[in-house]
């Protein structure tokens, strides 16, 4: 169970709104963003989910991740390794209680879990900007976010 | 997991998952090949753990809960190579974006029994071997 003085820092979370504004910015569009923590671990990761991850394959998406955090750089103290992409089609994201956002069951605030279990994956904390049901837009997501990085490193 | 093991125990470990990582993917069995080549670099990240800190058994659950994971970036952490893999991007280093392919595989993809996307299968058995992410986890 986490610790309760364990909550996100206004700094991190607003680290996260930037993150998530501008990997949007980049036509990257993920279905799902948010801050992540393992009280054993004692570590943060964000999350961002994204189909590309299957459909193109995690080289092709942390290429042009990589040539987008050249041109707008991530948040001091952030790098890319704190960062975790995951695929919509795991359990966990498929059956994530999209309802508890708007309930308020289970949750500390709008945005925040603390202890719960979805999918038989343990989660002690997290605090989520975004999490989407998958829609059938695939195809144009990929095609935005590889024109759009195209873009910036051409500019 | 026995009282016992050793690191050359992790490092064997490690190279017969690779193996079996090649032989899947050789079948088409990408869900399997991803399987196996994550599990690939948890034995060599542990590895790693044993032989810089020179235990000769693997920690207590109890002592040292946190190196009783599958998560990769948390062992990661435990090795001491973070510091190494961002130099590695400071110097155009492609093992830097060989560990990104790796590092978010998990555990769970054994028990989902939907087709699995060839592309991650690929990308992580390139990063492994090909890459030689796993030579340079367990020698770096």
């Amino acid at each position: 169970m986490v610790d309760d003085a364990v909550i996100l820092t206004p700094e991190r979370r607003d680290a996260g709104k930037q993150i998530l504004d501008l990997t949007d910015h980049a036509g990257f569009g993920a279905t799902g963003a948010a801050w992540v923590f393992d009280a054993t671990a004692e570590h943060w990761h964000y999350l961002l989910v994204s189909p590309m991850i299957d459909s193109k394959g995690p080289r092709w998406v942390y290429d042009r991740l990589l040539m987008v955090f050249s041109k707008t750089p991530l948040p001091t103290g952030i790098t890319p390794l704190d960062i975790v992409i995951a695929s919509p089609r795991e359990a966990f994201f498929r059956n994530f209680p999209l309802h508890a956002l708007r309930t308020n069951i289970g949750i500390l605030t709008a945005m925040d879990l603390r202890d719960v279990v979805i999918s038989g994956v343990r989660i002690d904390y997290m605090s989520v900007y975004r999490m989407e049901r998958l829609g059938r837009d695939t195809g144009d997501r990929t095609r935005r976010f590889d024109a759009r990085v195209s873009a910036m490193m051409a500019a | 997991m026995p009282d016992d093991i050793s690191a050359e125990h992790w490092r064997a470990k490690a190279n017969e998952e690779v193996i079996a990582a090649q032989a899947m993917a050789r079948a088409g069995l990408w869900a399997q090949s991803f399987y196996h080549a994550g599990f690939a670099v948890e034995c060599a990240l542990k590895f790693r753990i044993m032989r810089s800190e020179g235990l000769n058994r693997w920690p207590d659950k109890e002592d040292r809960r946190h190196l009783w994971t599958h998560n990769l970036q948390h062992l990661l952490e435990a090795t001491g190579l973070q510091s190494h893999l961002l130099a590695a991007h400071e110097s155009g280093d492609p093992i830097y974006r060989h560990w990104l392919v790796a590092k978010d595989w998990k555990i769970e993809i054994r028990y989902d029994p939907r087709p699995f996307p060839p592309a991650r299968g690929r990308d992580m058995l390139g990063a492994i071997v090909d890459g030689g992410l796993i030579k340079w986890l367990m020698t770096r």
